[in-house]
């Protein structure tokens, strides 16, 4: 049974099993094979079979009909042919298989397996304790954090017990943080959630790390296979230069070649990734406010710490963080009790988070308690500490930072949209999360 | 054991007592979401860790059916068949196998039915006698051996997916392909533990219901460790060699 793969650039808009005598191609709805093109006539061309040929006519399309480069108005068509019709192109995959074939050279199964590509970055701590430590990100979650549960564990006391994710969509990365006491950095700038790129700088607590993609060299290193698909590029750019008379490309061109074909591979791979994706929407850009000061959501917990702080005497070496944070608080007062729309706080592994969320109502009353305990000692500390800011203050945020209002509502849509999620697992993620928002079941 | 509505499926089989590929497949599916796991058999055989391999699928509670090296260690199939190297595996796998591990190989039924899915460690045809289904002619001649939509096998370490339209069976070039409604697929969902298809990447099957997606994927998975155990438990070397290759 010949098969029809039709192709937009690299993607593979549908496959069709020639199972007809006659098969249509154009723009019009009717045919069996639609495409939705303006140059594409409305009847553009057929395939017809007849005994074991397969007659392809154009049907005086106003664009032609291509057969391997070739404008025809009729030909047979051949295994392995291709049809140019508009900016589509059908493969013509049409082999004899009796049954003595042997499946597996029919299946080409080499050639074309997906693989799954790891590891894909790594993370390198330059500076704090842990200098010179390095990290390998394989998964699409990596938690970086001070308890042992993460996959990254940080032994630093102003890193929280779960700092921040970084997230992997394909090839790209993201960087998430957890609403951690003091806030992540990304070169020099606190973020909530932001992309990450190749050598970006990386800040939680007092460690400092660089952000590494992995090369196609480093990638392979971990199968020994080399994919035939690059080593295919590499003869390709090998016979480019000797025909140019040029001597080998550098690593460094290879390496871009390498990675710009992983990119292509990796576009098949994102589509799955957007499924996720409903149920993990990025925060809108206005949410994300440019440098931005930690947020503050245990009180407890940030008043233990600064009493830490005294004790450990290590300011110093995060004063940057300091004194924004400072300045931030001046400013304005602290906010809490006020939820965000982070679906991950839910997950948040420290003893005072249980609490408030089994008791909501109590939480709220005791953390305003606290707010204004704390906001009071902030301007007492202001007030004795004025002498001291003397230095000239980091660069001030353009705004300060305030936590978005309505977030909650716009968390519960969101959940409310991965109710309707395929996956089970998804749904029954979305009804958890909705069931500690609201209070209510909900059926997934 | 009964079988929820299926959404998303994870298929493996032929771990052959290699822990390490199976770590990287189970790891890979959890992060794909899988709703339901499925082994074709051959657990043991040919590795070093056989009771972890047990250990972890028994842990999982996932339908597991029995391949011909489940048998041969329990001593349930002739090995006279078996060439040296596997025999050898075999007689190994017998002396550390823990009880408990032993009475898990035991319970594992030959073929196993899940809503329009059966499973099948060799062919459907006759599940005992594991037959190898190698050309499109014994493919054809399957189908007619199984009513489900769909029938996952294993046994010879080949990926591969055939689909029927109940007339004529062909052979995608590609390793995705869309779920149709009036066809009807017979899948090999290639080996965990011992590709042979010139891959040595981990081997297993996706199936997503609700987008009609099956796919065939490959996982590196650290192969060095895998050899290393096979080398220092007394294994034949050429167990240790072939890993690399995928053959």
């Amino acid at each position: 049974m010949p098969e029809l793969i039709v192709k937009l650039g690299e993607n593979i808009v549908h496959r069709y099993f020639f199972e007809k005598d006659v098969l249509s191609i154009g723009r019009a709805k009717d045919n069996d094979i639609v495409i939705e093109n303006l140059s594409v006539s409305r009847n553009h061309a057929r395939i017809r079979k007849v005994d074991n040929k397969f007659i392809l006519t154009d049907l005086n399309s106003a664009n032609g009909t291509y057969v391997n480069n070739v404008r025809i108005t009729k030909t047979d068509l051949c295994h392995d042919d291709i049809v140019t019709i508009g900016k589509h192109k059908i493969h013509f995959i049409n082999v004899d298989l009796s049954d003595e074939q042997i499946i597996s050279d029919a299946f080409g199964a080499e050639r074309t397996m997906i693989v799954d590509k790891t590891p894909v970055a790594r993370l390198l701590i330059s500076k704090g304790k842990q200098q010179g430590q390095e990290f390998k990100i394989t998964k699409t979650e990596t938690y970086i954090g001070r308890s042992s549960d993460n996959d990254i564990r940080l032994h630093d006391w102003f890193v929280s017990k779960k700092h921040a994710m970084i997230l992997r969509q394909g090839q790209n990365f993201f960087i998430k943080d957890l609403k951690s006491w003091r806030g992540t950095m990304v070169n020099g700038k606190f973020t909530r959630e932001s992309p990450l790129n190749d050598n970006d700088s990386l800040q939680f607590g007092s460690t400092i790390m660089s952000f590494h993609v992995a090369t196609e060299e480093e990638a392979l290193k971990i199968t020994g296979r080399v994919p035939k698909e690059l080593v295919e590029l590499e003869e390709e750019l090998m016979a480019e230069r000797a025909e140019a008379g040029v001597s080998e490309p550098s690593r460094e061109e290879k390496i871009k070649a390498g990675e710009e074909k992983i990119h292509k591979m990796a576009q098949a791979e994102e589509e799955e990734v957007a499924l996720m994706q409903s149920a993990w929407e990025p925060l809108d850009e206005d949410q994300l406010m440019p440098p931005e000061a930690p947020e503050v959501f245990s009180v407890e917990e940030k008043v233990k710490a600064e009493v830490l702080e005294q004790e450990v005497e290590q300011v110093e070496e995060i004063k940057t963080v300091e004194e924004q944070m400072e300045e931030i608080m001046e400013e304005q007062p602290v906010a809490v009790g006020e939820e965000t729309g982070d679906i991950f706080d839910l997950e948040e592994s420290s003893p005072e988070k249980g609490i408030e969320m089994e008791e909501p109502a109590h939480e709220e009353a005791l953390e305003e308690e606290l707010a204004e305990e704390y906001e009071e000692e902030i301007i007492e500390k202001k007030s004795t500490d004025e002498i001291k800011i003397e230095e000239p203050p980091a660069p001030a945020p353009e705004t300060p930072r305030e936590l978005p209002e309505g977030i909650n509502q716009r968390e519960v849509e969101m959940w409310q949209k991965a109710l309707q999620n395929p996956s089970k697992v998804i749904r029954k993620n979305a009804a958890k999360f909705l069931k500690k928002l609201t209070g209510k079941d909900y059926e997934y | 054991m009964s079988i929820n509505e299926i959404h998303r499926v994870g298929i493996f089989s032929d771990i052959h007592s290699n822990v390490h590929a199976l770590e990287a497949v189970l790891g890979v599916l959890d992060e794909e979401k899988v709703d339901h796991l499925f082994c074709c058999g051959d657990v043991v055989g040919y590795g070093a860790f056989p009771n972890e391999c047990c250990e972890i699928l028994r842990k999982r509670n996932c339908p597991v059916i029995a391949g011909n090296h489940d048998h041969a260690v329990l001593g349930l199939t002739d090995i006279s068949y078996f060439n040296d190297v596997a025999k050898q595996a075999v007689l190994w796998t017998r002396k550390v196998l823990t009880r408990e591990n032993e009475e898990f190989l035991r319970s594992l039924p030959l073929t196993y039915k899940a809503e329009n899915m059966f499973f099948v460690h060799a062919s459907p045809d006759q599940p005992e006698e594991w037959n190898y289904i190698l050309t499109m002619g014994e493919a054809r001649a399957n189908f007619h051996y199984f009513t489900e939509q769909f029938c996952f096998i294993g046994h010879s370490h080949q990926p591969f997916i055939i689909i029927s339209n109940n007339e004529d069976i062909s052979c995608p070039e590609s390793p995705e392909i869309q779920i149709l409604d009036n066809r009807r697929y017979l899948i090999n969902a290639g080996s965990v533990g011992q590709p042979r298809d010139r891959n040595p990447n981990a081997c297993y099957v996706l199936v997503d219901l609700d987008r009609k997606i099956l796919q065939i994927k490959r996982i590196p998975y650290s192969i060095k460790e895998a050899q290393d155990a096979i080398l220092s438990s007394g294994l034949s070397q050429e167990l240790a060699e072939r890993l690399a290759y995928g053959w």
